[in-house]
């Protein structure tokens, strides 16, 4: 293949022989297929072409949606017209509907504007809001004018899928306390300011006192809106811990402020002693910023994790004495018939009442090829039938298919995984005991030396000793590492991963769709005469397009198909077709043999043939590719010491061929989910592991390892129960999530040992009573500042 | 001093009156979405000098 040329829309390589171009400012463009064309044609009419200027190309962004893929969305999208589903996510108000739908394959702002634009267009549309940030579109329309499927169609247009979504209950009180935490963080921002400019003033040796006694009431007026409303969230979580009867980093924090604010307060009534109102709020306005940044790295990975629930409307088409009739899933019981068109996926267990089918199972057993099925035998729920619509007679309804099966043994698998122990939170908890004990014993011991110098020494221990530096040494190196692995496709559901990710000495790898791209592909080709090998992929093309086997797939990809006189598909063999006056044959070696007699396969482990009557012209390998990086994944595995096994449905034969081509540990094959979980709870038990796959079927063992990756590809239980989603798609993602938790790890080490250095030298400083309050916060300031700063260098990016 | 007086007072106003836009801002989703509006200046700005092109390009010439 020519890899030069690539899509101008999606960037997909552009297959021999293909020439199709689409007018982009005066310049043809080449384009990889017919959907790409109208994709780019829409977005040209529509006046948009700036789109293409200020795209992302960031090659981290994962692969652009394939419109082909999008062209065959169109027509289960009138379900989403029902209004019986619209229920679920649709607001209605006399005539003006409005819903908030999950955007994939957006990338960058300039997406969204098209999106935006593309929408704004529509008749119908009211209102239309478009985030980048979650990838979210919000959009209001005229129920009478347009309908939802309408809507949905229009952003496929321009090459997005755009679905309603399961929201999380948890996003509404995120999205309330993000915006309480930006105005309190704005309040103390704001206030801090003012104090600061305030006491320079009164830093001044020289100021009358009238001026002094002025300036204290102006910083008592910006101090007491941050004691009362900004410091509010510190005051809750401490008066939470405490009514729990145990201690947080709030408890010191608080009461810190406390002692600050109502000291400075006492001092400004009395006209006596002095104030520490830009501490206060000083001290507000830093933890706030680290509570935010915090804050926004969880909602980013819950509202991620929101959009993979997709709502899809289960739908099935039930035979009645009127006919085919489409019923909700939910309502199908044992001995209704059902209908599934090609490329459904099968909602309940069933028996096949049809001849016979192709069913597609990889997500629930790993096995990578279609499975044949004839006339009696079972289909389970959650395979995808690959051709012709089959008919098959319902056996379990929803809650006792073999995919809830799996889905119980996730649950279960869950609640036994074992937890990462935050070694932070341990040594806070003592740490603030300490620290409490600490500031009692001063209090009292200074309370018998010098009574009136004992309440300023105790205010300077609480402050210098603040667990601030100490509060912010894993968080802000955690937000940063999770937020530089976001910047490059790696999303994290769980930042704790990153602490658990270093003891991990083994890793397990599922087969098909983890090292495997989990599609078929042309691996290899032999030709009689190498000069015609062009003709051969035309005719091969055409041929194939008349077969629904998945096998025939690439091949329609290959080239721009052949003209055809007369083409007949022999279900399970092959293709027979004429072009010009010569006739040929595409199929299994069976097939060919059929026409030519013995011959031997001139490939090793082809499998498709191509034939005229003279003989045997052409002949393709094709399987699951390997994995782009699969190679340099599992070579850098062994480099590093892990250890490498493959859990896999998949049959021995193929297991083993891939496992022996990468060098793998160990190969375990023809495993069912329950087996898989026995084996992991098996090597569990010498240490902990690492689980990656995407199938159904490797859900529990996702749920069950101690850290587990998916691909954004991958299935959406499988995606449930991991820790991290890969969306870029690289399997040497686990490169860089290991390096990063490295270094997360010796981040946070450098943090603690200077928090905890800090500390040990100031507490003493501060209990002899040398340290006056001022000083204390400024040195607390800047140590939290030398910690975050430490964890910023987090944020850079990895060069490779 | 008498200027002082005058001026702090000013200030506090002042405060009040940001913190009352921060506050405004932040109700009417100004803070929603922080990476895309600033593209917006950009990819709107020759929109529509593109969609004369767009169609000019329809009409055929005489």
């Amino acid at each position: 293949m020519n890899n030069a040329q690539h899509c101008f829309h999606c960037f997909q390589p552009i297959p021999r022989g293909v020439n199709i171009t689409a007018q982009v400012a005066g310049i043809n463009q080449p384009m990889c297929c017919y959907g790409c064309q109208a994709v780019t044609e829409t977005i040209v009419e529509q006046g948009l072409t700036h789109f293409y200027k200020y795209r992302d190309v960031d090659a981290n962004q994962g692969p652009a949606l394939i419109p082909e893929e999008l062209a065959g969305l169109d027509e289960q999208l009138a379900a989403y017209d029902d209004t019986e589903i619209q229920k679920e996510f649709v607001l209605t108000q006399n005539n003006h509907s409005s819903a908030s739908l999950a955007v994939e394959g957006m990338t960058c702002a300039a997406c969204a504007w098209l999106i935006e634009r593309q929408l704004g267009n529509h008749a119908g549309v009211e209102k239309v809001v478009v985030n980048a940030t979650t990838d979210r579109v919000h959009v209001t329309w005229e129920s009478e004018n347009t309908t939802l499927s309408a809507i949905l169609k229009s952003i496929h247009r321009v090459g997005y899928k755009a679905l309603p979504f399961q929201q999380a209950d948890i996003e509404e009180q995120y999205e309330r306390q993000r915006r309480s935490y930006i105005r309190r963080l704005g309040v103390a921002g704001i206030a801090s300011m003012q104090t600061m400019m305030v006491a320079v003033g009164l830093y001044y040796d020289d100021i009358d006192s009238t001026t002094r006694l002025y300036f204290w009431w102006v910083s008592l007026l910006f101090t007491a809106p941050v004691f009362v409303y900004s410091c509010q969230p510190f005051f809750k979580n401490a008066w939470r811990a405490l009514r729990s009867k145990s201690l947080n980093m709030d408890v010191p924090v608080s009461l810190a402020i406390i002692f600050a604010f109502f000291a400075s307060f006492y001092a400004t009534i009395t006209d006596t002693g002095q104030v520490y109102y830009e501490c206060v709020t000083m001290f507000a306005f830093f933890l706030l910023s680290g509570r935010y940044l915090e804050l926004l790295a969880r909602q980013k990975a819950i509202t991620n994790a929101a959009n993979l629930m997709k709502l899809i409307p289960a739908i099935a088409e039930k035979q009645t004495t009127e006919g085919w009739q489409k019923v909700m899933v939910k309502h199908l019981q044992p001995n209704d018939i059902i209908q599934i068109r090609p490329g459904e996926a099968i909602p309940v267990d069933g028996l096949l009442l049809s001849d016979q089918g192709w069913c597609d199972e990889a997500q629930l057993t790993g096995e990578s090829r279609p499975i044949a099925k004839r006339a009696g035998d079972i289909i389970y729920a959650g395979s995808i039938n690959q051709e012709n619509p089959i008919r098959i007679e319902v056996t379990h309804t929803h809650q006792n298919t073999l995919l809830a099966g799996i889905i119980h043994l996730q649950d279960e698998a869950l609640g036994q995984k074992p937890r990462v122990v935050q070694l932070a939170d341990r040594v806070s908890k003592y740490f603030v005991l300490a620290t409490l004990i600490i500031a009692t014993g001063t209090y009292i011991g200074w309370y018998f030396v010098a009574p009136e110098k004992a309440f300023w020494t105790v205010l300077a221990v609480l402050v210098a000793t603040c667990p601030c530096a100490l509060s912010l040494a894993a968080p802000t190196a955690m937000s940063g590492a999770v937020s530089r692995l976001n910047q490059s496709g790696i999303l994290l559901k769980q930042a704790n991963v990153l602490a658990a990710l270093p003891p991990i000495k083994t890793i397990c790898f599922d087969k098909t769709g983890t090292l495997t791209e989990g599609r078929f592909s042309i691996l290899n080709h032999w030709s009689l005469y190498p000069a015609q090998q062009a003709e051969n992929e035309a005719i091969a093309a055409a041929l194939e397009f008349a077969s629904e086997h998945p096998i025939a797939q690439p091949f329609r990809r290959l080239a721009q198909p052949a003209q055809l006189n007369e083409v007949t598909n022999i279900p399970g063999l092959g293709v027979v077709g004429s072009v010009g006056s010569e006739q040929y044959r595409i199929g299994s070696l069976e097939f060919i043999q059929q026409l030519l007699g013995e011959i031997e396969s001139p490939l090793p482990q082809a499998n498709v043939f191509l034939a005229s009557k003279e003989g045997l012209i052409a002949a393709w390998r094709v399987d699951d590719e390997l994995r782009r990086d699969a190679e340099e994944t599992i070579q850098w595995c062994h480099a590093q010491g892990f250890r490498t096994i493959m859990l896999t449905g998949d049959n021995h034969e193929r297991a083993q061929f891939i496992g022996n081509q990468l060098g793998l540990d160990n190969v375990h094959a023809q495993l069912k989910p329950t087996d898989k979980l026995e084996l992991l709870r098996t090597l569990q038990q010498h240490g902990p592991v690492l689980m990656v796959g995407d199938g159904i079927n490797d859900a529990p063992v996702l749920a069950q390892a101690n850290a587990s990756f998916t691909f954004a590809s991958g299935s959406d239980l499988a995606q449930a129960g991991s820790d991290v989603v890969i969306l870029n798609g690289e399997l040497l993602a686990i490169r860089r999530l290991f390096d990063t938790a490295t270094q997360v790890r010796k981040v946070i080490r450098q943090n603690f040992a200077w928090a905890l250095g800090y500390n040990g030298i100031i507490l003493p400083l501060a209990v002899a009573g040398f340290i006056g309050p001022l000083w204390a916060m400024l040195g607390m300031s800047t140590s939290s500042l030398i910690v975050i700063s430490n964890s910023l260098r987090l944020l850079r990016r990895q060069r490779y | 001093m008498e200027y002082l007086h005058i001026m702090v007072p000013v200030a506090v106003l002042i405060v009040v009156a940001i913190i009352g836009l921060l506050f405004w801002a932040v109700r009417t989703g100004q803070f929603d979405d922080l990476e895309r509006q600033g593209y917006n200046i950009l990819l709107d700005d020759e929109a529509p000098k593109e969609q004369h092109k767009a169609t000019g390009k329809k009409q055929p010439k005489p």
